[in-house]
């Protein structure tokens, strides 16, 4: 898998502050123009990091979430729930 | 010709705004300056691991020059930097692709390009190192797999005899930046932060190899398991690594090692 939808999406939330706020409104229905796998997608609306790391997404976009609390991810909780144990 | 490796922390800038220049990081920054100032650089090489700013995912470079007139930056939004506009020099860029390709390094190109904090950072605070053009050397070293460390190595070295092939006599200074172990955002990363030093051992063994000038064990344990065990972002080490390749082995003039943040500040002076 090589995830490469997650990461052209974060890159794009990076920039894009009208697809930051689409993605607080309604996440699903922003998420639907991407091309993403059911798990990604899924993933991505739990707000579940650790997963999209273990998929292959890089920390270093990921983290983007963290700081515009996509998701229901605060940093706290971006960080909680990175070193989970499971 | 002389060297200097930096790292590049992102928050650097705001941070040192908001200390001031007791800043632990600001006053190594200001040491590793005097030793730039003393090569009166012409032109500054700068290794960088562009970090999915400049180049992204859709066209990757392993390895790539920037060949343009001017550059500017940041494009990432580094929060404490003003807007550069640097000049780049092209000449010597497309001089340096043209002779790494002759010794079969594939090299990349870019023809128009703006920059990262991976460069501006250092640049923000070594002014001598903006004061004239530089040349962007870009190593894939943050999105695995990663180049090896002994091809990086072998770049360094490529470019320094390239370097002396170049007709015009030039003071010429190589600055490396980057971190040594780093985490950002992954699950290597302390656990009560964002991003941070992943590994401060491998700070300390590096580090302790620069200090002997033992090239050699540090490119044997610089394996693409042991910095991805060092941080998502400890492929940034590369770019110290082709450094030491242009510098060939010496002690260096400064070496201090931060374990704590998982960088290191270090300049080598040259004679040649």
């Amino acid at each position: 898998m090589s995830v490469y939808g997650v990461h052209k999406l974060l890159k794009r939330t990076q920039r894009d502050e009208a697809l930051r706020q689409a993605l607080q409104d309604d996440p699903e229905a922003a998420l639907a123009s991407f091309s993403l796998t059911p798990a990604e997608r899924s993933a991505l609306l739990a707000g579940d990091v650790l997963g999209l790391n273990r998929m292959g997404v890089h920390g270093y976009l990921l983290q983007t979430l963290a700081r515009y609390s996509l998701f229901g991810l605060s940093a706290e909780r971006y960080i909680a729930r990175m070193h989970a144990q499971r | 010709m002389g060297g200097v490796g930096v790292p590049h922390r992102p928050a650097l800038p705001a941070e040192v705004a908001r200390t001031g220049p007791t800043h632990e990081a600001a006053q190594l920054f200001r040491a590793v300056e005097a030793e730039l100032q003393a090569v009166q650089p012409e032109v500054v090489i700068v290794f960088t691991a562009d970090h999915l700013n400049t180049f992204f995912l859709d066209n990757l470079p392993l390895l790539s020059v920037g060949v343009a007139e001017t550059t500017s930056g940041p494009n990432d939004g580094t929060p404490g930097l003003p807007r550069y506009e640097l000049a780049v020099h092209a000449e010597l860029a497309q001089h340096l692709r043209r002779q790494g390709i002759q010794h079969s390094f594939d090299l990349a190109v870019t023809q128009e390009f703006e920059v990262d904090h991976s460069v501006l950072v250092p640049l923000h605070f070594l002014a001598p190192a903006r004061q004239v053009p530089i040349v962007p050397i870009f190593i894939g070293g943050i999105v695995p797999p990663l180049p090896l460390a002994r091809r990086c190595f072998a770049l360094g070295q490529m470019l320094a005899h390239a370097i002396q092939m170049w007709p015009q006599p030039t003071r010429v200074a190589l600055l490396a930046s980057g971190s040594i172990s780093l985490d950002i955002g992954g699950p290597l990363a302390p656990h009560d932060r964002l991003a941070g030093p992943a590994d401060p051992a491998w700070v300390e063994e590096v580090v302790q190899d620069l200090r002997r000038a033992a090239i050699d064990d540090l490119l044997n344990a610089a394996t693409a398991d042991r910095l991805a065990r060092a941080g998502n972002v400890a492929g940034e080490l590369l770019n110290w690594i082709a450094l030491l390749g242009a510098l060939g082995p010496r002690q260096p003039a400064l070496l201090e090692a931060r374990p704590h943040d998982g960088d290191a500040f270090a300049a080598w002076r040259c004679d040649r």
